[in-house]
């Protein structure tokens, strides 16, 4: 597996009035080709924090970036933009309202002088085509066109310059169900067709279950578990994980501690010591509070941070 | 299919007979938005509305309780009897009689629900002082119960706060506390965890059905989401651009749905990994049409794969079978001819 995206130690700090954010402290992963890595976790977890400073729309205090294992400056974003771009959960407000479809598909490749006139014209042809846009709809503006459609527009235009990345930021949670099917439909075909890597954000743990070959969970700024598809679906072994599938409809979950949240996130601004999730955590002992668990690798690619996951890792691993 | 109308045994808290909706539109014509949805809500009971965005779940909602728009909207009802008494033919004023007591309501968004500039405890002490006899004393302790009663942790502190102080998970449980500050009979809850995370909507829901349970109360819930139906919800309605489609108890609409359209919403979402299967998400290809351009027959034939040219002349009537009804001249379990 050649590995696309490598993102090392990234931290992303926002100032508040209030004091330092720490969105995103220290986060590690890599993304091979033709893979999707999903990243859940509830708001205020860090992970559009994320996103956007992986694709240089914010820019990271620290932390390393390399794309087709060659290193680039994550703090110039225009030396990945042809390698990577974005996809927003709210195509409305990210396309330009007084463009017309087939200038926001343009709109890139104009800005990277790519491509004669008569060529961009056919190319961009191509990708409304590709992604399912009609030509009489290609002179419309984007409040004339539906939820769906904005979204298929917004994903031709991340594809106009041929990237092999795309960051994905809830990309269907704005659309209704039916609508949600066609858009999933498209970028998974699109993943096949074009071998491309994606980075797919989302809440909805079912989308991120259907779409991944990765998944990385999120809580407060820090990935506390990652493993394969399978392995974070069926066993979970991070308590936080194991909360959120129970708000799914998730029945291949193995035996194990049964955890069921009762408060809200803490506070972003003064993070719990120890571990970040212990003051939600019904299986947190001391230990939770003095020390903060590292990722470790507990089967095959499968990480988890947490103090206590060994404890009932052989026993969840030897039901599965 | 013999159309037999099942009569619930004992009386239902909530009876609707064909509440229309209808939009004005700019050129005088009438677009119906809601177009003759019938259905009950027992007491102890939750009824899920369900159904895509512009299907006019919020809307009926809306309706029942008089705060449509009435400059450019217009409610026709042959009757909604609540609790034996008609609604439809009260007027303005018994109708506020009536919202926040008898019946009460939850939204979606709390933050634009609540009003900003007042303490948790004015809000709450206003509104329980408007529906109960009680002195403000009284009432604040009342407050106090009710904040205890949703789970809001360190009640006492929370009675000071603004409602932008508080987290949206915290917001809701207020708002709840609001609604039930009337001993409702009846709440109509719009769509209360949407905006919530999933482990704060799991709580919300958790004490929505607790709530439910302990003071007997019935609950019009009205979600696009399918597992919260799943977790809520005794019966279900399936609506579809203005029109209820298909309802019945929860097991029955999902496991063995027999209009195409409920069995279409359900296999869109996604379940499993297309890594493993390799399998795709079936798709209902086009959109919801607005109430405006709705064909004349069945509203969802165009997307339909089991329609026929019967279906595109008149809408197919809501018939029952027992307690559970579909809008359908195809159903699932027709053997194909």
């Amino acid at each position: 597996m050649t590995r696309r995206l490598e993102v090392a130690d990234l931290v992303v700090r926002h100032k508040t009035r209030k004091g330092t954010v720490h969105a995103v402290a220290g986060v590690s992963f890599e993304i091979g080709a033709g893979q999707t890595l999903g990243l859940v976790g509830e708001s205020g977890c860090g992970k559009s924090s994320l996103a956007r400073a992986i694709v240089g729309l914010n820019k990271p205090t620290s932390g390393n970036l390399a794309i087709n294992g060659t290193a680039v400056d994550p703090r110039r974003p225009s030396s990945r933009a042809r390698d990577m771009q974005m996809i927003f959960q709210d195509p409305y407000g990210s396309l330009n309202p007084r463009l017309t479809v087939r200038e926001l598909v343009e709109e890139p490749l104009k800005v990277h002088r790519l491509r004669s006139r008569a060529e961009r014209r056919e190319w961009v042809k191509a990708l409304l085509d590709r992604v399912g846009i009609p030509e009489t709809m290609h002179d419309r503006l984007p409040h004339q066109l539906s939820g769906g459609q904005r979204q298929r527009v917004g994903i031709a235009r991340a594809l106009a310059l041929e990237p092999k990345i795309i960051i994905c930021d809830e990309p269907v949670s704005a659309l209704d169900v039916s609508v949600q099917a066609q858009v999933l439909n498209l970028l998974v075909d699109l993943q096949r067709e074009q071998d491309l890597s994606y980075l797919f954000i989302s809440h909805d743990l079912e989308v991120i279950r259907y779409v991944s070959h990765w998944i990385a969970v999120m809580y407060l700024g820090v990935i506390v578990e990652i493993g394969p598809v399978d392995r974070i679906w069926k066993s979970p072994l991070h308590p936080y994980t194991r909360a959120l599938m129970q708000t799914t409809d998730n029945r291949e979950m193995q035996a194990g501690p049964e955890v069921k949240l009762n408060s809200e996130l803490p506070n972003p601004l003064s993070p719990p010591s120890g571990c970040r999730f212990r003051t939600r955590c019904p299986l947190a002992i001391e230990r939770c509070a003095q020390e903060e668990p590292q990722l470790r690798e507990e089967a095959a690619g499968h990480k988890v941070a947490c103090h206590r996951a060994q404890e009932w890792a052989s026993r969840v691993s030897a039901a599965a | 299919m013999a159309g037999i109308k099942n009569a619930q045994a004992p009386r239902p808290l909530l009876d609707v007979h064909n509440l229309s909706v209808a939009v004005k539109l700019a050129s005088k014509a009438r677009a119906y938005a809601v177009d003759k949805v019938s259905f009950s809500v027992g007491v102890g009971e939750t009824l899920a509305l369900v159904g895509e965005s512009g299907a006019g779940k919020s809307l009926t909602a809306m309706a029942l309780m008089r705060l449509h728009k009435a400059q450019t909207m217009d409610v026709e009802a042959d009757r909604i009897d609540l609790l034996g008494r008609d609604i439809a033919r009260m007027n303005d004023r018994e109708i506020r009689s009536i919202r926040g007591s008898t019946v009460a309501m939850i939204f979606q968004d709390p933050l634009s629900a609540l009003n900003p500039v007042l303490t948790v405890e004015r809000q709450l002490v206003e509104s329980i002082v408007l529906h109960n006899d009680m002195s403000r004393s009284q009432a604040r302790k009342r407050a106090l119960e009710l904040l205890d009663m949703v789970r809001i942790p360190a009640a006492g502190s929370r009675l000071s706060e603004y409602s932008h102080r508080l987290s949206g998970g915290m917001r809701q449980r207020v708002m709840i506390a609001m609604a039930l500050a009337g001993n409702p009979k009846l709440i109509l809850a719009d769509e209360p965890t949407t905006a919530l995370d999933v482990t704060i909507s799991a709580q919300i829901l958790d004490l929505l059905k607790e709530l439910q349970r302990d003071l007997g109360v019935g609950m019009l819930f009205i979600t696009h989401d399918l597992h919260a139906v799943r977790t809520v919800a005794h019966r279900v309605a399936v609506m579809y651009s203005g029109r209820i489609v298909e309802t019945g108890d929860v097991s029955k609409v999902f496991n063995d749905p027999s209009h195409p359209y409920t069995e279409g919403l359900l296999a869109a979402r996604p379940h499993g990994s297309f890594v493993g299967a390799a399998h795709r998400l079936r798709e209902i290809p086009g959109t919801v049409p607005a109430p405006a351009d709705r064909p004349a027959g069945c509203a969802f034939a165009p997307r339909c794969n089991r329609r026929t040219a019967e279906c595109e002349v008149r809408p197919p009537p809501l018939e029952y079978v027992g307690p559970a009804g579909f809008a359908c001249y195809h159903p699932l379990q027709e053997v194909p001819a």
